[in-house]
């Protein structure tokens, strides 16, 4: 199983190497979620995911608390890129437990429309409601060839 | 300025939620001179979907800047942050991997889309200092009358994260926005705690609580720097600092008083332009003491 990570983090996402980390929680210090969440630690998810333990955070909702800032990435001396490293578990979560939260939406709404959301009517401060047409602003267009790119967003998305 | 054409790629949540972004930049580049061009057939670039499906935030990344190049430009300015970002690293991911690069293509050329890394994404803080200009921004918006009005900049993380992919500013001690916002005549705060920290925005989809407890911090220590206005240039920031600034204070229980507008906005207001042309009335954050302030 180690080595799947390390291709998903490799060949998926990031081309650092988390094998170089030497614990220096750099990473953690500066983390805004690791400030205000006390089971989210950058540094001993790199750590798990070197000792090839990460199986439980991929059932687990710590490695979702990443804002993805890169704050640690950044800053870490080691270039290891943990940020990457939590994508990348975030990548084999949703292949093994399917896509969380607001997710498979978005993606449908992509496959639809080509936006991951619906135009709004939004209320301003004195509680009027406007949309892009009382604004004047243009119509918000789907792309020309919208069915050949639904097809492609759902075969990559994984919501056929 | 040379070019006073600019192609802007706006996005999902700017066209279809955060009007106030795109009614202000369009505003305000009317002023300047510079006609805005629409990237035509645009769709969502696939940042949200980076960790969840990262084959389809590539495809959808290197599809805008393929769509950008197949209409003859050579940048495409991103309004959002996350956007920047997206094309950004997408381009630096089809460099770094041929295989990638072939089987990223072949999905383009259903479209008759092809990524041949020609066309280059562009950020809104870079076109104003570099292209358009500081002299001629300071030309056109600068007033000594403004010079007790302290503005802090929020730059958010994308726009400056991660440093490894060159970018228009110094990742870990950015200048440039402090810059457009000292061409107007305004004070910039130039640093305060959590200046280069995140708005929380992207933990909507799957951990909101979590998301306004992020902003709610940024927010209270961009309270106490001082300012008396905080700009960021993202939509999505603006949706956490402004939009939702109400349930960021509930969230991390503590009193938030920031006046938050977006820096194209503030720049309207220099350049004469009324409330509406910029969307003012959208901002839910106290902004009226700074609008007195300004007025006078």
């Amino acid at each position: 199983m180690r080595p799947r990570v390390f291709t998903a983090i490799k060949e998926m996402i990031g081309l650092q190497d988390p094998e170089v980390c030497f614990q220096c929680r750099r990473c953690t210090s500066g983390c805004p979620v690791a400030f205000l969440e006390s089971d989210y630690r950058p540094h001993r998810i790199v750590t798990e995911v070197n000792l090839g333990r990460f199986e439980k955070l991929l059932d687990s909702d710590v490695i979702w608390k990443c804002t993805r800032c890169y704050k640690c990435t950044e800053y870490c001396p080691q270039r290891v890129a943990p940020s990457d490293v939590v994508l990348a578990l975030q990548a084999l979560a949703t292949e093994k437990k399917g896509l969380l939260g607001e997710y498979r939406k978005m993606i449908e709404k992509v496959a639809e429309t080509g936006f991951s959301f619906e135009v709004m009517e939004v209320a301003d401060r004195d509680f009027e409601f406007y949309d892009r047409d009382s604004l004047g602003l243009p119509e918000l267009k789907s792309p020309s060839k919208m069915s050949i790119l639904g097809k492609i967003v759902k075969k990559l998305g994984g919501v056929e | 300025m040379s070019d006073k054409q600019i192609v802007v790629y706006w996005g999902c949540f700017t066209p279809t939620k955060q009007y106030a972004l795109e009614l202000s930049t369009r505003s305000v580049f009317k002023a300047l001179g510079v006609d805005i061009v629409e990237l035509k057939d645009s769709a969502c670039c696939g940042y949200p979907y980076r960790g969840v499906k990262p084959k389809l935030w590539i495809f959808l990344a290197a599809r805008i800047l393929a769509l950008a190049e197949k209409q003859g430009y050579e940048n495409v300015l991103a309004v959002c942050n996350g956007c920047y970002n997206s094309l950004l690293k997408a381009e630096h991911y089809l460099k770094e991997d041929k295989n990638l690069l072939s089987e990223v293509n072949s999905l383009l050329a259903e479209e008759g889309l092809e990524y041949r890394g020609k066309a280059k994404p562009l950020h809104v803080i870079e076109f104003l200092h570099r292209d358009f200009g500081l002299e001629e921004l300071r030309k056109l918006a600068f007033s000594e009358k403004r010079r007790e009005l302290k503005v802090a900049a929020h730059y958010g993380c994308d726009a400056i994260r991660p440093g490894e992919i060159p970018r228009f500013d110094d990742p870990r001690n950015p200048r440039k926005f402090e810059d457009i916002i000292e061409a107007l005549g305004f004070t910039a705060v130039r640093d305060y705690p959590r200046r280069l920290d995140c708005c929380g925005a992207p933990l909507l989809s799957v951990n909101p609580e979590l998301g306004f407890k992020v902003s709610g911090l940024k927010l209270k220590y961009a309270g106490l720097s001082g300012a008396d206005l905080l700009v960021t240039t993202c939509e999505y920031c603006f949706e956490m600092l402004d939009t939702k600034q109400e349930l960021a204070s509930k969230m991390i229980g503590e009193e938030l008083s920031v006046p938050v507008m977006y820096y194209q906005q503030l720049l309207g207001l220099c350049l004469g332009l009324s409330e509406r042309e910029l969307g003012l009335n959208f901002n839910m954050s106290p902004i009226d003491t700074f609008l007195e302030e300004f007025e006078r």
